[in-house]
Parts: C-alpha cells; sequence; structure tokens
C-alpha cells in the first residue's frame, strides 16, 4: 500500500514547497493536524511527542488545527504556533516560553500554570481562555482578543497588553507591574487585588 | 562549571513544585466549585421569573464552569496521584528535553569559542616570533653599526623572549586550568 501523503503543501520554512507527509489521514484527505473537517481528531497517542520533537528541530506548523488536544505539560519552548488554532486545547502547565502564538486561536483554551514567559501572543484569540496562575511574564498580548478570559493570579509583569480587549476578563491578583495597557480594554473586568497603579500604563476600564 | 545536582535533589525539586501546582490547581477547583453553585440558583430564578433568556445565558455560563470543574478534577486527580513517577516523568521530559537542548547549544558555542581562543593563541604565538626576529633583526642593525663604526658596546641586557611559567608567577583561578597545564600548552608552542 503506497504512503499516504497529505493534502496540504508547506508554504514556508525548509520544507517549503513539499506536502505534508504527517499522519494518520483524515477523510478529506488531509492528515489530523490539517483537516478541515469538524469532528473529533483521532489524535495519536504520542501526540505530545510528535509535536515535542517537531518544535526542538524547528519544524513548521503551519495551518494545525489541534482543538481540544491533551497537550498537558507539553514543551513547545520558542515553537512558532502562529495562526494554529488551539481552542480548547488543554496546555496546562506546559512550557510555551517564547513561543510565537501570533494570532493562534487559543479560545476556550486551558492554560492553568503554563509559562509563556515572553510568549508572542499578539492579536490571538484568547475569548474565555482559562489562563489562571500562568506566568506572562514579558509577554505580548498586543491586541489580543481576550474577553471573558481568566487571568488571576497570573504573571503579567512587564508584559504588552496594549489595545488587547480584556473586556469581562477576570485579573484578580494578577501581577501587572509594568505591564502596558496603553489602549487596552478592561471595562467590567474583575481587577480585586491588582495594583494597576504599578502598571506601566493606563487601560481603559470604562464600559463601551 | 556547575556540578551537576543529584537525581534524588533534583526529584526532590519537582515534587515540591508538583506540591505546589498541586494545591493552587485544588484552589481554583474550590473556586470553580463555588462559582458554579453561586450560578445555580441564579438560573433557577430566572427560569422561574419567566425569563427564559436569562436562564438560558445562566445555563450556558454553567456548563461552561462545570467543564472547567472538570478538568481541574482531572488536573488535580493527576497532580495528587502522580506522586514519585509524575516527578521522574517532569523530570525526564525535562532532563531530555530542554536540558539536552541547552547542552547541544553550549557545545556548539564551545566549539566555536575553542577555535577562536586557538586562533588567538596561535596568533599569539606567531606574533612572538616575529618580535622575536624584529628584535634579532634590530640587535644585528645595532651590532653592525657598532663595529664598523668603532662605537661602545651595548649597556642593555638583552630581551629574554622565553614565556616563562613557573608556580611562583601562576595564579591559578578556582575553575581554570592547573599550572602544569598552562606550562604543557607553553612548552608545545615552542615558547
Amino acid at each position: 500500500m503506497a504512503a499516504f501523503i497529505c493534502r496540504h503543501t508547506w508554504r514556508s520554512g525548509s520544507d517549503a514547497g513539499k506536502r505534508c507527509n504527517l499522519s494518520p489521514r483524515m477523510e478529506d484527505g488531509f492528515c489530523v493536524f490539517h483537516s478541515e473537517l469538524d469532528e473529533e481528531r483521532p489524535f495519536p497517542q504520542d501526540v505530545v511527542a510528535v509535536l515535542e520533537e517537531r518544535a526542538r528541530r524547528g519544524l513548521s506548523f503551519e495551518g494545525f488545527r489541534l482543538p481540544d488536544a491533551r497537550l498537558r505539560r507539553i514543551n513547545l519552548t520558542g515553537a512558532d504556533l502562529s495562526g494554529v488554532d488551539l481552542s480548547g486545547t488543554d496546555l496546562s502547565l506546559s512550557q510555551l516560553m517564547k513561543s510565537k502564538l501570533a494570532k493562534a486561536d487559543l479560545t476556550n483554551a486551558f492554560l492553568f500554570g503554563a509559562n509563556l514567559q515572553e510568549a508572542d501572543l499578539s492579536g490571538s484569540f484568547l475569548l474565555g481562555a482559562d489562563l489562571a496562575e500562568a506566568d506572562l511574564f514579558g509577554a505580548s498580548l498586543r491586541d489580543a482578543e481576550a474577553f471573558g478570559a481568566d487571568l488571576r493570579r497570573a504573571n503579567l509583569a512587564v508584559a504588552d497588553c496594549s489595545r488587547a480587549d480584556l473586556s469581562e476578563a477576570t485579573l484578580s491578583e494578577a501581577n501587572v507591574n509594568g505591564a502596558n495597557f496603553t489602549g487596552a480594554k478592561l471595562a467590567d473586568a474583575v481587577l480585586d487585588g491588582v495594583d494597576m497603579s504599578r502598571a506601566a500604563s493606563k487601560a481603559d476600564l470604562a464600559a463601551e | 562549571m556547575r556540578p551537576m545536582s543529584s537525581i534524588d535533589d533534583e526529584l526532590d525539586r519537582e515534587r515540591r513544585r508538583i506540591e505546589d501546582l498541586r494545591h493552587r490547581a485544588k484552589r481554583r477547583l474550590a473556586e470553580c466549585t463555588k462559582e458554579a453553585e453561586t450560578l445555580q440558583p441564579r438560573g433557577t430564578e430566572a427560569a422561574g421569573a419567566g425569563d427564559a433568556k436569562g436562564a438560558a445565558e445562566v445555563e450556558r455560563r454553567l456548563q461552561k464552569m462545570r467543564a472547567r470543574t472538570r478538568r481541574y478534577e482531572d488536573l488535580v486527580a493527576e497532580l495528587e496521584s502522580g506522586g514519585d513517577r509524575l516527578a521522574a516523568e517532569v523530570l525526564l521530559a525535562r532532563l531530555q528535553g530542554p536540558e539536552v537542548d541547552l547542552l547541544v547549544g553550549e557545545v556548539e558555542r564551545n566549539r566555536e569559542l575553542v577555535v577562536q581562543r586557538a586562533t588567538a593563541l596561535l596568533r599569539a604565538r606567531d606574533r612572538h616570533r616575529a618580535l622575536r626576529h624584529r628584535w634579532t633583526e634590530l640587535a644585528e642593525k645595532i651590532r653592525v653599526l657598532r663595529q664598523t663604526r668603532g662605537l661602545p658596546e651595548a649597556r642593555s641586557a638583552p630581551v629574554d623572549f622565553r614565556v616563562n611559567v613557573a608556580p611562583s608567577n601562576y595564579v591559578q583561578q578556582p575553575d581554570g586550568p592547573t599550572y602544569r597545564e598552562v606550562s604543557d600548552v607553553v612548552h608545545h608552542l615552542g615558547l
């Protein structure tokens, strides 16, 4: 039997122009990571190891869809996960230091205790995401859509939250020392125990 | 270079870290449970008052809170039952992943450093040889000038070009090479 080749063609990175050779195959001819089907994905048992190996080798995650995947404690330090679908994904206790998550879909993702130091979350979708106790020291949340996100006891020190939508988000007891909230929306956000005077710049606290 | 800590020490550190995370996750689980309990009567109240939209909204939030609670229950259970095995798994993942990568990077950087320093060392040796040659030429010129013009003999002592490393003039740094190692290298360089 011929080996399965996914329909996805890499557009960037060292494999640009080549077809993806990941598996297993889905009904639409794409691999489980690129499939456009909405059904539950049968991710391989060793999905964490597969993704960690790709990150270590600096391989592309372009077009990956990992909704509701269980990636607890995964180490994707420095990986480029820009635009990846991680909605509802369990990334609790994961190592995502310096990872690129620009425009990534992290809607309802579970990021409890994740290490996101200096991660690039600019323009990411964090609606309803749980980032409680997450370490976002120096991370960029510029233009992030974090409506209703839970950031209680998160470390947002020197993070760039400029123009981020944090309306109705919970930031209770979060550390915002030196954080930049220029143009950020914090309408109806829960700010118990947050010393906003320690932030580098103020946010828009008024409801629209 | 800092000595590598023992497996037991590292496992102990991981256990403490897991224990701390367990406390934090448990605290969060309690918060979720409490929030769900607070929401429940509000939904009943809205339904009782005929506010279908309000009741549906509360129900939606309740569902979300329950899903979140289940995630925390799962996480707490993993952190509670994992014990030594979980600590070992976490440590192994760290050692196999970031620690190995870090070391590989260090090796690469150090390889370059060794080449750079070796080049610098050989360049210094060549310069030393060139200086010695220059000195010989200069001394010869002076000697010829004196001899041909009947000028008095030199008063200055000749320069010693040997690189003398002796226990008396070598101060070994805590992480530096020994006197013997430096002496051997200088010898091999013919200096």
